[in-house]
């Protein structure tokens, strides 16, 4: 199990410079659309809408990688709830929390000096990282979780994906435009930096997963390829729900819209890529070696796709049109650039010292 | 090199880089001296199942086995 961990951790990472390039991909094809450096208009011909939509699936299918962090962090303190010393104390968790908190601030910080201008709200300082903040929080209540993940696992996991569902279920309302009080009151309190706000399934998942591996380990073995199958089948209905979802809502449902079948999907992801022996040779090394510096690659791909972004905007906009080479061009440097960084700093003896606060 | 001076060496040279202090007693708490998270016990695992030859189980994943450098190596003397 602790391979396939450390391979879906691999996995999800490289999903992370793939999300941000397929943002900037669609804000390509639409929200510049009006400027003079637009070169996608996705309504404008077949092989463009046709692009369009293959951008947005990808979009949506690579969304896994923070609930993956999640789940694997959840599998993290069920290892410290197992055995003979079987409570989580603060005095265990607080160490950790203590190790994010730096490069948070160190690239939050960055990330507002490439922008030249300060955050405006709390949310545009939590949302960019928020991984961060979620995980800072189910840490937090990680001594309180553990006792029902032990005594009550099922209840933790209906009452968390009760909550999971509730508010995915919320936006959906919300974007259809159907008006129900209280809705947009509520999602507005609820911002997706808030554990309750978007992710709140996935920790307790790893949790009460951790806490009953051997038994779940050999229902994912007995079940392999039907996971699998699931995976390609709920990959299917994201899209077939995202479009029909497009046409019936009043506004545009936006890149960002969790689609509800996507959660089952990111399930499915989950259990499959774990039920399976995918981890030796080249790729099994290649995926710990990348996963290994995940959190460095998470911090350092949003300013480095940025500035790459601005650049290519700026001085070669003929390669926007190019979604291909565009989003290769952007995940290639997403993945790259905090790779090299993280390389350089460890190898220069002057800026060793800061590795930790840079990349955890 | 024993089994215990081993592990030192991996968590000094794969987990803690960077960090000033890299001293590590053997019976020190690796998860509240905050050397342990998700990531770095399960790469952790993994040296120790390579470099050793040995396999260890999902129930030996606790961290009676892995809070300090002394409980993790004499879980792998067991094996050895």
């Amino acid at each position: 199990m602790t391979r396939r961990l450390l391979f879906l951790n691999g996995l999800a990472i490289l999903m992370i410079p793939i999300h941000h390039a397929t943002a900037y991909g669609l804000q390509a094809m639409t929200g510049w659309a009006g400027s003079p450096d637009a070169i996608i208009d996705p309504t404008s011909n077949a092989s463009d809408i046709t692009t369009y939509y293959v951008v947005v699936l990808l979009r949506q299918l690579v969304t896994f990688a923070v609930p993956a962090f999640l789940f694997i962090s959840g599998y993290f303190i069920a290892f410290m709830a197992r055995g003979k010393n079987s409570r989580v104390t603060y005095k265990q968790v607080l160490p950790r929390i203590k190790i994010l908190i730096p490069p948070f601030l160190i690239w939050t910080a960055a990330r507002f000096a490439l922008l030249k201008r300060p955050p405006s709200n709390l949310d545009e300082i939590l949302n960019p990282y928020h991984f961060i903040p979620l995980l800072i929080q189910f840490y937090l209540l990680a001594p309180l979780l553990v006792p029902v993940a032990k005594k009550y696992p099922k209840l933790l996991l209906g009452v968390a994906a009760a909550f999971h569902l509730g508010i995915h279920s919320m936006r959906y309302v919300s974007s259809l435009g159907l008006g129900v009080p209280g809705v947009d009151l509520i999602l507005g309190l609820i911002p997706r930096w808030i554990f309750l706000g978007q992710q709140p399934f996935w920790f307790p998942f790893g949790l009460v997963f951790g806490l009953h591996a051997a038994a779940f380990g050999r229902v994912l073995n007995r079940f392999r390829w039907q996971l699998l199958v699931g995976v390609l089948l709920f990959s299917a209905a994201i899209m077939v729900e995202y479009v029909t979802l497009e046409n019936l809502s009043s506004n545009p449902i936006g890149q960002n819209f969790a689609v509800l079948t996507r959660n089952f999907y990111i399930l499915f992801v989950i259990l499959a890529t774990i039920s399976f022996d995918v981890v030796g040779g080249p790729l099994g090394k290649l995926f710990d070696h990348i996963g290994s510096r995940s959190l460095g690659i998470y911090m350092v791909n949003i300013p480095a796709i940025y500035v790459i972004a601005r650049i290519i905007f700026s001085y070669a906009p003929q390669l926007i049109e190019m979604q291909l080479v565009y989003q290769t061009v952007l995940t290639l440097v997403g993945l790259g650039v905090p790779l090299v960084l993280m390389w350089f700093v460890r190898k220069t003896e002057p800026l060793r010292p800061g590795y930790r606060y840079l990349f955890g | 090199m024993t089994v215990a001076q081993q592990i030192e060496q991996f968590i000094i040279d794969e987990i803690m880089v960077g960090e000033a202090d890299t001293a590590l007693d053997y019976d020190e708490s690796l998860l509240q001296r905050g050397v342990l998270d998700s990531l770095s016990l399960l790469r952790l695992i993994s040296f120790i199942e390579d470099r050793f030859q040995v396999n260890i189980d999902e129930d030996e994943i606790v961290t009676d086995n892995f809070e300090t450098i002394n409980t993790a190596a004499r879980m792998v003397e067991s094996k050895l």
